[in-house]
């Protein structure tokens, strides 16, 4: 008798452990790569990528979207910080900003995780003015009216616009720039590069 | 017409921020206890109706403009709260339900192991009380005697 029960304990213990871990692997959240994906757009969709080296004619206005798609895994607060540049100026890289660059404006949106944002970004070089032979821009952003300077371009070519996506991190209370990855933030920048005719 | 002091007014866009985060971290905390995406998307939507709320909220304060300010910053403020809220209920909702799901997985788990053991320990005779019912079903055939 103490025999048989001592069969029934170890194969009932066995299939318990088997059953189980079947039950954990199942219910267990599925990992997955966390990433933010960012993309520069113009208005008309697939057919209207942003061209590379365009040329802007004084005043001309231009309709972007700025595509933000949040895969992390939770909710992200985040700020798209632009910035003017020219070929000479710093770039972003994945660890650090163009911050020695000035800011031209922000934009904050709350992205939910899963969810691709479509933000609109509309931009105008109402006028350039040209000191010493390097060209200086009048830009108006979503609605505000900036200038470029101190950063201007001989001749007003390859200057090139700069946008860097930063994420709140609700443990410091501000926002950082690019995303929570894994071990550390990864950082995310685009750039389209314009010149001016004058 | 509401009529607020300025610095009132300043407080106001401060909450407004503040609530702002704090209704961000709600969503966060839901999303932790098992909150669908599906659910939290519309407070997401919400949510970015507040930040344009205090955004301009932000903007007529800088413009001098108080009581536009303190409205812009009220109806933030309100939403913010709102989307709080709610996030806060789905995130409880969410952990009970996952809650009672990983109580019934591993209850229907060991349910199954005992029935395994009974089946795997006991199939002799189980085959043995199978094959007697058979038995005792089967229709008995006499066979005519040929002369």
């Amino acid at each position: 008798m103490k025999h048989r029960l001592a069969t029934y304990l170890v194969v009932f213990m066995s299939l318990a452990t088997i059953f189980t871990s079947a039950t954990f692997y199942i219910i267990s959240p599925k990992p997955a790569q966390s990433y933010m994906g960012f993309g520069v757009y113009s208005q008309r969709g697939l057919q209207g990528y942003v061209p590379g080296n365009m040329t802007i004619t004084p005043p001309q206005t231009l309709n972007w979207n700025l595509t933000v798609a949040n895969r992390t895994g939770r909710e992200q607060f985040i700020m798209v910080i632009v910035r003017l540049g020219n070929s000479t100026t710093f770039s972003p890289n994945v660890t650090s900003p163009a911050t020695p660059l000035p800011e031209l404006g922000r934009i904050d949106r709350f992205v939910s995780d899963g969810e691709t944002s479509n933000i609109n970004f509309t931009w105008t070089v109402e006028s350039t003015n040209q000191t010493g032979g390097v060209v200086f821009l009048n830009l108006r952003i979503n609605g505000q009216s900036v200038s470029s300077a101190p950063i201007g371009s001989v001749s007003g070519s390859n200057f090139r616009l700069i946008f860097e996506l930063w994420t709140f991190d609700p443990s410091s209370g501000s926002f950082q720039y690019g995303y929570p990855g894994e071990f550390a933030q990864i950082g995310t920048w685009l750039q389209v590069w314009f010149s001016t005719s004058a | 017409m509401i009529i607020q002091p300025a610095l009132g007014q300043s407080t106001q866009v401060l909450v407004a921020k503040q609530d702002l985060l704090q209704a961000f971290q709600s969503i966060q905390k839901a999303e932790q206890q098992g909150a669908s995406n599906t659910d939290l998307l519309p407070l997401s939507i919400q949510l970015n109706t507040a930040l344009k709320y205090e955004e301009s909220a932000e903007i007529l304060s800088e413009q001098g403009n108080a009581s536009g300010a303190y409205s812009y910053a009220v109806q933030s403020i309100n939403l913010s709260t709102q989307v709080a809220v709610a996030a806060e209920a789905l995130g409880n909702e969410a952990q009970n339900s996952s809650s009672y799901r990983t109580i019934l997985a591993y209850t229907i788990a060991i349910v199954a192991a005992v029935f395994s053991t009974i089946a795997v320990l006991e199939a002799n005779r189980i085959w043995r009380i199978v094959g007697r019912r058979r038995l005792l079903k089967a229709k008995i055939e006499y066979r005519k005697k040929v002369r």
